[in-house]
C-alpha cells in the first residue's frame, strides 16, 4: 500500500485524517479517518462511496486545497501542498463553475498559462482538445452560453490542456446523457493506453462499472474496501435465473413468468445451477433457448457490503 | 385590469401638488435663513478632521456658500458670524487660500465694519504664508483707512521685503512715515530708494518729495528757533543770521534749490522766495 | 511571475466587467465637469476649485471603486469555488493573493489615468495646469495602490460587506490619524499620553502622501517628502499583502 517515489506512484495518502467544523462551537466532524491509499501508476483508480462518503474531501486534500489534520499526502512524489507537484496534474472538480465572461478557447488557454505552457503551444493545445471534445464550434462562445455537458466538455478539455500524467475527476460524467457518457468513457480509455492515471471519484456504480481497474470504496470517512473491478465483479451475488424456453409442460422449481404460444419464459431460483435447469426443461419437454444469470448489479453488492460494515 | 393604473396615476398627482403646496408655504414662511449648520461647525483642527484628506474641496464649497450668502443684502444679521465663517473655517481648512482671506477680510471692513477682525484674518494669513506680499499690501491699506499710519507702515515695510514684492511698498512704507510725522525718518528712507530708482519718472518724484519734506523740517526748525528767541529776549529776531548768532540755530538751513530762507521781523515769519513754495500746512 | 501574471490579467479583465465601475467613473467625470460650473460662483481665481474638486473625486471615487469591485475579489470566488479550479493547478497561493491585487491594480490605475486626464485636460483649456499636479495626483495613486492592498487582505478572509467596513474604515482611519497629535497635546504626561502616541504610530496616516495643498497653491513640494511617503504607503501595502498570503496559505478552500 504504501509505495511512494521509487515506483511512481502518483498519489498516496498515509494515515490520513481530516476534520471539519462549520462554526467554532459545534463538534468537529470527522470526514477522513486514518485513510491509507496509494494509486497505481497507470491505472483507472474508483473512489466509490455514497454521498458525504468523503470522497470530494479526498480529492481537495490531494490537490492541496485543503489540509490533513494527521497523516501525509503525496502528489507525484512531492507534499501534496507543494504547487510544483501539480504540474503535470489536471482536475475536473463536480459541477465546475467557470467564470462566466471567458470562452471556452479562453478557459482552456488561462489553464494552459498556468501551468507553463508558452503561448502557442497552449492554443494549439487548446485547439486540439477543444477539437476532441466535441466543442470546437462553441469555442469561441461564452461558457455563459454553454449547456451543462458542454461545461463538463470544456472543463475536461481545461484538465488535459497540460498533458497531465495524472488526471482526477469528480464525478465527471453527472449531467451527461447517455451519447455523452460513451464518448466520455472512450476518451478516459484513451488517455490510460497512453499510460495516464486516472482518479475518478463518483457515486453512480455504473460509470465505474464502465472504466475502473480498480475500486475503493469509502463510507462515512472510511476505507472499506480496494478491489480489482474483476474480483469484484465476481463478487456478485447471483439472484436468479431467467430461461427462455419453448413448448414443454409445467417446469419443476421454475416460475412461468410468461407464455406467447410456444415462447415461454421461466424464472429459477438463485439455488441452482445451469446444470438442474436443463434437467428440469428436459423432464418439462421444454427445449431450451437461453439461460441467463442475473446477478446483484455492483449497486446491490455495495449496498451489501456496506449494511455488511454497518452491521459490524 | 385598469383600476390600479389609475388609482397610481392619481396618487401620483396628488402627491406632486401637495409636494409642490407644501414647498411654496415653505419658501412663503421665510425664516432667517441662518444655516443650522453654521451654528454647530466644529473649530478648526476639528473641522479639519472632518474633512477626511478633501479639506482643500471643502474649503471651496464653503467660500462658494459664503460669497452666496453674504452677498444676500436681505438678511441684516447675516454678520454675526462672519469671523467663524472666515477665519475659523474657510482658512482653517484651507491657510494657503489667498482669495478667501482677501474677500474675506473686505466684507469684515466695508460691509460689516469690522475692521478689527480684518486686520485679525490679515494677520492669520501672514502668520501662514509669511511670504504672502499681496495680504500685507491690503493689509496695510486696512490701517490706512483707520488713520493708522504706523501700524501701516508695518505692513508695508514687512511686505517689501517678501519675494515678488512690488517696488511700490517701499514708497508707501516710507510715505507712512511721513504721514506719521517722523520726516526725518521718511527722508532717510527715501534717499535710500533713490539709490535703485525704479525709473526717471519716479525718481524725480521721490526727489521731490524729499525736497518737500526737507523743507518742511527746516521751517519747523526755524519756526522752533524764532519762537524760542521771542520767548527768551521778548522781541524777533532782526534777521535769521541773528538766529545763529545767539545760539538758537546751529547753521542756517538752506533751501532745496540752494537760496536761502527769506525772513519777515515785521511778521517773524520765514518766507517763500519768489517761485518758492512751501507745501500745506502753511 | 508568469502565473501571477496570468492571474491578474484574469482578474483585470473581470474587474472591469463590472457594472459600477463605469458608473462610478462616469459619475467622476461629471462631478469634474461640474466644477466648471462652480467657478462662475467664485469672485477671483476659478481653477483652484476644478483643481480641488478634480483630485477629491480621483480620492473618493478610486475609493470606492476598490470597495465596491474589490472586496469581493477573494470572497466570491471562494464563495462560488471557482478558487478551486485556479488553486487545482500548479499555483502557490501567494500567487494567487498577489495576482489577485495586481489586477485590482491595474483596475483601478486605469480608472485613475482616465480621471486625470479628464482633469488635466481641463486646466489645460483653462491654462492653469501646472506639473506639481501630476506629483499630487501620483501621490493619490500611491494611496489607492495602499487602499487596494487593504481590500484585497480583507477579501481574504472576511464577506464583502464587512470587507467594505473595514476597507472604509481604515481609509477613514489614515486620515484622521494625525488628529492623534492633537488628542495627544491635550493630553497630561503619563501613560494615556504614550498610548496615545504608540497608537499613531502604529496607525497608517495617508496625511504625508497628501500634497494636494501644496500643489493647488504653487507652493513648493519637498521631493524627500514624496519619496518617502510613497515608500511608506507602499510598504503598508506590501505588508497588508504579505499577511494575507501568510493567512492564506494554510486556509482550507472548502
Amino acid at each position: 500500500m504504501g509505495d511512494d517515489g521509487g515506483n511512481g506512484a502518483p498519489l498516496v495518502f498515509r494515515g490520513v485524517t481530516k476534520r471539519y467544523r462549520t462554526h467554532f462551537w459545534q463538534r468537529p466532524v470527522t470526514s477522513l479517518a486514518g485513510l491509507d491509499l496509494a494509486v497505481r501508476r497507470g491505472e483507472i483508480l474508483g473512489l466509490l462511496g455514497p454521498n458525504g462518503a468523503g470522497k470530494t474531501t479526498t480529492i481537495k486534500l490531494a490537490l492541496g486545497l485543503i489540509f490533513p489534520d494527521a497523516g501525509e499526502v503525496r502528489l507525484m512524489g512531492r507534499p501534496a501542498s507543494d504547487p510544483a507537484a501539480r504540474v503535470r496534474v489536471g482536475f475536473l472538480p463536480e459541477n465546475p463553475w467557470f467564470p462566466d465572461d471567458l470562452t471556452g478557447r479562453e478557459l482552456v488557454e488561462f489553464a494552459g498559462r498556468l501551468h507553463g505552457l508558452p503561448a502557442a503551444e497552449r492554443r494549439r493545445r487548446a485547439a486540439e482538445l477543444l477539437e476532441l471534445v466535441g466543442l470546437a464550434h462553441a469555442a469561441d462562445r461564452a461558457i455563459r452560453k454553454y449547456s451543462k455537458g458542454m461545461v463538463q466538455r470544456a472543463g475536461m478539455a481545461r484538465a488535459l490542456v497540460a498533458d497531465p500524467e495524472f488526471v482526477i475527476l469528480d464525478e465527471p460524467m453527472s449531467g451527461l446523457d447517455p451519447i455523452g457518457r460513451r464518448e466520455f468513457r472512450d476518451l478516459v480509455l484513451s488517455l490510460r493506453d497512453r499510460g495516464v492515471t486516472v482518479l475518478f471519484a463518483s457515486h453512480v456504480l455504473a460509470d465505474a462499472e464502465m472504466l475502473c481497474d480498480r475500486v475503493a470504496i469509502l463510507r462515512q470517512g472510511r476505507l472499506v474496501d480496494v478491489q480489482e473491478l474483476g474480483a469484484l465483479e465476481s463478487r456478485r451475488r447471483i439472484l436468479g435465473w431467467e430461461v427462455e424456453a419453448r413448448g414443454g409442460g409445467p417446469v419443476a422449481g421454475a416460475e412461468e413468468v410468461s407464455r406467447r404460444g410456444e415462447e415461454r419464459l421461466l424464472r429459477f431460483p438463485p439455488d441452482t445451477d445451469a446444470e438442474g435447469i436443463l434437467a428440469a426443461l428436459r423432464e418439462a419437454g421444454a427445449r431450451p433457448v437461453a439461460i441467463v444469470p442475473r446477478r446483484e448489479t455492483l449497486e446491490d453488492l455495495f449496498l451489501r457490503v456496506l449494511g455488511r460494515e454497518e452491521a459490524a | 385590469m385598469r383600476r390600479p393604473v389609475a388609482v397610481l396615476l392619481a396618487v401620483l398627482l396628488a402627491a406632486t401638488l401637495l409636494a409642490g403646496v407644501a414647498r411654496a408655504r415653505l419658501e412663503g414662511l421665510g425664516e432667517t435663513r441662518v444655516p443650522a449648520g453654521l451654528l454647530y461647525l466644529p473649530k478648526g483642527p476639528w473641522l479639519r478632521a472632518l474633512a477626511l484628506g478633501q479639506e482643500e474641496t471643502l474649503a471651496d464649497l464653503l467660500y462658494i456658500w459664503a460669497i452666496q450668502y453674504y452677498s444676500n443684502y436681505e438678511d441684516t444679521s447675516r454678520y454675526d458670524y462672519l469671523d467663524q465663517v472666515f477665519r475659523g473655517a474657510i482658512t482653517e481648512l484651507d491657510p494657503y487660500f489667498t482669495e478667501a482671506y482677501l474677500v474675506g477680510a473686505l466684507i469684515m471692513s466695508v460691509e460689516a465694519r469690522r475692521p478689527d477682525l480684518a486686520l485679525a484674518l490679515y494677520d492669520k494669513g501672514l502668520e501662514k504664508m509669511p511670504d504672502n506680499w499681496e495680504l500685507g499690501y491690503w493689509a496695510g491699506w486696512e490701517c490706512y483707512y483707520q488713520g493708522r499710519f504706523l501700524c501701516a507702515r508695518d505692513y508695508w515695510a514687512r511686505a517689501a521685503r517678501m519675494p515678488g514684492a512690488p517696488p511700490v511698498l517701499t514708497r508707501l512704507a516710507a510715505r507712512m512715515l511721513e504721514k506719521a510725522g517722523d520726516l526725518a525718518a521718511a527722508i532717510r528712507e527715501y534717499r535710500r530708494l533713490l539709490e535703485h530708482p525704479p525709473d526717471e519718472k519716479t525718481a524725480r518724484i521721490i526727489e521731490s518729495w524729499i525736497e518737500r519734506m526737507s523743507t518742511e523740517l527746516d521751517l519747523r526748525a526755524l519756526d522752533a528757533a524764532i519762537a524760542a528767541f521771542r520767548e527768551e529776549r521778548g522781541r524777533c529776531p532782526r534777521d535769521l543770521g541773528e538766529l545763529v548768532e545767539e545760539r538758537f540755530l546751529a547753521a542756517l538751513p538752506e533751501a532745496a534749490d540752494g537760496r536761502p530762507y527769506r525772513y519777515d521781523p515785521r511778521t517773524c515769519r520765514v518766507l517763500p522766495a519768489p517761485g518758492q513754495s512751501f507745501g500745506g500746512g502753511r | 511571475m508568469e502565473r501571477v501574471l496570468a492571474i491578474g490579467g484574469a482578474t483585470f479583465m473581470e474587474a472591469i466587467r463590472h457594472r459600477i465601475l463605469y458608473l462610478l467613473l462616469v459619475f467622476a467625470l461629471v462631478m469634474i465637469a461640474f466644477s466648471r460650473v462652480l467657478t462662475l460662483l467664485t469672485v477671483g481665481e476659478d481653477a483652484k476649485i476644478i483643481m480641488d474638486v478634480g483630485m477629491t473625486a480621483i480620492d473618493l471615487f478610486g475609493l470606492m471603486i476598490a470597495l465596491f469591485v474589490g472586496v469581493g475579489v477573494i470572497f466570491k470566488e471562494m464563495e462560488r469555488r471557482t478558487v478551486q479550479v485556479t488553486l487545482a493547478g500548479p499555483v502557490a497561493r501567494w500567487e494567487y493573493v498577489l495576482g489577485k491585487y495586481t489586477g485590482l491594480a491595474a483596475a483601478i490605475t486605469l480608472n485613475a489615468v482616465l480621471m486625470a486626464l479628464a482633469l488635466f485636460g481641463m486646466l489645460l483649456l483653462r491654462g492653469a495646469f501646472s506639473p506639481a499636479l501630476v506629483v499630487a495626483v501620483f501621490m493619490l495613486w500611491v494611496e489607492l495602490m495602499f487602499i487596494t492592498a487593504a481590500a484585497v487582505f480583507f477579501s481574504s478572509f472576511s464577506t464583502p460587506i464587512f470587507s467594505a467596513l473595514f476597507t472604509a474604515m481604515l481609509w477613514v482611519i489614515g486620515h484622521l490619524a494625525w488628529s492623534l497629535t492633537l488628542l495627544e497635546s491635550r493630553l497630561p504626561e503619563g501613560l494615556g499620553r504614550k498610548v496615545v502616541h504608540a497608537v499613531y504610530l502604529l496607525v497608517p496616516d495617508l496625511e504625508y502622501g497628501d500634497v494636494r495643498a501644496l500643489a493647488v497653491h504653487g507652493l513648493p513640494i519637498p521631493p524627500a517628502r514624496v519619496a518617502w511617503a510613497t515608500v511608506y504607503e507602499l510598504a503598508w501595502a506590501a505588508l497588508l499583502l504579505a499577511i494575507a498570503c501568510l493567512a492564506f496559505r494554510r486556509r482550507d478552500l472548502v
